[in-house]
């Protein structure tokens, strides 16, 4: 990347010198702002952490109640010396953020994880228009596109109509995090849920917010079978399943959600049912992004990077890779 | 045609006869019974249409889709065979294909004797319109291949479905769990005897409980001998018991076999190789 920008890559991770912070360190800094609350992106050991409000309070949550924190709204400008510092949503998940740098007339903008499709949970991406834009590409090819939510949730539904009446369970393997939420909010209108406990405690932090969340059974020991097969299961593994008696009995169809299983490679790498459901842009939804920021240049990380310079570059954009 | 590209993709997510064999009558209700007919003989293979070959299907999308040859390689690497890749590569669309599967099938029926150049045409107006189910499903069909990736339920499917089958096998790879789960593993592909060698037979969900996946997963990392990535090649002698509903030919495996069905029973750890079952 280039030294005189305002973002430089370091081993801790994404650093801007004029304003001595890192954007989602991999190791202890004094400073970190943070996308978002997945914990490939917010890690403990930080002396101090800057992200959304929503945010904070997940990484309360999932960190320990004793960090150190200052919360945010989408769009509220923090000074850091001279750099002004702002989040605005990305779409991914609840409270996640783009992370906007300014400082003597020169913008960045830090994509975090990002998605364009609507989520229940997340406010929806906001395009920014800066100088240099740094970008995932966890789906950055073009065979990946997402279908719409409608017909994932009927797929789901078709599945577990067909699952309920011959008297098997069905469980949908996500995310405790973001995933989860978005599939309730989804799904919880048509069908009773039953989450994990982990889900449930997800679910639980986030109503703390004030943010409503879709009331759902929670998997325990003493579920009956009529409402395991009768509910759609989510859960964050099988393990959540496997000690349940009532899981025993009357047998699990397991099935992902993930962006993955948009390939026949995909679907057979995770062993089974899958319906095609990302929090991760596609390749359409990618590029329009880039177009819509008018980036001068395009900084690309995550998943298949040097694909997406390449491309960008033969379309005449100034890009390079970012191997965080 | 939508509705019968929805119940190819349905077929595709579970493994189980029975939960197939509902999902086949809900979509003959649904339908009439020649259509019904139609997309029977389509799934089961005794209805084999030709249009085009892979490489003139991928041909035809590069000729819409505005992409480089080298990210249309390297999208293959991700997206499977070369037509399924070539469908995927189109343009997205938000539309459905109105044809209805009859109508569908007649005008491939139609073109099958005509040009090269007229099929391609048709056959581009027609994915570019699908939807993304709509176009795996149709280009599977045009290339000769079933419309559905799934091994059909037999005949007496209920049958089969009462009557579980156990067998003994050995532990051949362990799989790495993705992140979200807490196992080492979150499968083992299980393998029996054919003759001097063993033989992958299946891939099974890592379902023993807390106590016993520790051991058997330590065991696995102990006996591994290569890594090939999440997929870890471990030495025989893991002894598992499985159970399954069925047992069907399979084309795509070493073994020859595909078990439907297929879970963990039981860690056997006072039994050795001698134990396990041969592919005779």
């Amino acid at each position: 990347m280039a030294s005189s920008g305002l973002l430089t890559l370091t081993d801790r991770g994404l650093f801007c010198e004029r304003g001595n912070f890192y954007i989602d360190p991999v190791r202890s800094v004094e400073r970190a702002v943070i996308t978002h609350a997945h914990s490939d992106h917010a890690r403990p050991g930080m002396r101090h952490y800057l992200a959304h409000r929503h945010t904070v309070r997940l990484l309360l949550h999932r960190i320990s109640r004793s960090i150190s924190t200052q919360s945010v709204e989408y769009g509220e400008v923090v000074k850091m010396n001279d750099v002004s510092v702002s989040l605005f949503p990305a779409g991914h998940m609840i409270g996640s953020s783009q992370v906007r740098v300014e400082a003597g007339g020169e913008v960045w903008v830090v994509s975090g994880d990002y998605k364009r499709q609507p989520d229940p949970y997340a406010a929806p991406f906001h395009p920014l228009r800066c100088d240099t834009f740094i970008t995932e590409s966890t789906f950055g090819l073009p065979i990946y596109h997402w279908p719409s939510d409608d017909e994932v949730v009927a797929a789901i539904l078709r599945w577990h109509r067909a699952n309920t009446a011959c008297g098997v369970a069905s469980a949908v393997q996500v995310y405790s995090l973001g995933k989860a939420q978005r599939l309730i909010g989804l799904l919880a209108h048509h069908v009773p849920l039953t989450v994990s406990p982990g889900i449930h405690a997800a679910n639980e932090c986030i109503r703390a917010s004030g943010i409503s969340v879709a009331e759902t059974s929670i998997l325990s020991h003493s579920i009956s079978q009529e409402t395991l097969i009768r509910g759609l299961i989510l859960a964050s593994g099988a393990r959540d399943l496997q000690d349940l008696p009532a899981a025993r009995s009357v047998g699990v169809d397991m099935a992902f959600a993930s962006g993955w299983t948009a390939t026949e490679p995909g679907r057979r790498r995770n062993a089974g049912a899958g319906f095609v459901m990302s929090d991760h842009v596609d390749w359409d939804d990618l590029h329009k992004a880039i177009s819509e920021t008018e980036a001068e240049h395009i900084v690309v990380t995550h998943g298949f990077a040097s694909e997406v310079v390449q491309y960008l570059r033969e379309q005449g954009r100034s890009a390079e890779v970012l191997a965080i | 045609m939508n509705r019968f590209a929805e119940l190819c993709a349905d077929l595709e997510r579970t493994t189980r006869p029975n939960v197939m064999r509902q999902m086949i009558d809900t979509y003959g209700s649904s339908v009439s019974s020649e259509t019904a007919a139609l997309a029977m003989s389509l799934i089961d293979g005794s209805l084999c249409l030709r249009i085009l070959r892979p490489r003139e299907v991928a041909s035809a999308v590069q000729s819409v889709a505005p992409l480089p040859q080298w990210l249309i390689d390297q999208s293959r690497t991700m997206g499977g065979t070369l037509a399924e890749t070539s469908a995927l590569l189109l343009p997205r669309s938000d539309s459905h294909c109105e044809h209805s599967l009859e109508s569908t099938i007649s005008l491939l029926t139609s073109l099958q004797h005509s040009d090269l150049r007229s099929r391609s045409e048709v056959i581009l107006a027609m994915l570019q319109v699908c939807s993304v189910w709509e176009r795996i499903v149709l280009t599977r069909i045009i290339t000769g291949s079933r419309p559905t990736r799934c091994d059909l339920p037999q005949q007496h499917v209920e049958a089969a479905e009462a009557t579980e089958h156990r067998m003994i096998t050995t532990v051949l790879y362990a799989h790495k769990a993705p992140s979200i789960g807490q196992q080492t593993y979150s499968h083992f592909t299980v393998g029996v005897k054919k003759g001097e060698i063993y033989v992958p037979l299946a891939k099974i969900p890592n379902t023993f409980n807390e106590e016993i996946s520790t051991i058997v997963e330590g065991l696995a990392t102990q006996r591994t001998v290569e890594k090939f990535g999440p997929t870890h090649w471990v030495s025989v002698g893991i002894i598992v018991e499985i159970a399954y509903t069925d047992i069907v030919p399979s084309t795509r495996t070493k073994s020859g076999i595909k078990l439907l069905g297929a879970r963990i029973v039981a860690w056997l750890p006072n039994h050795a190789l001698a134990h396990v079952d041969s592919i005779d």
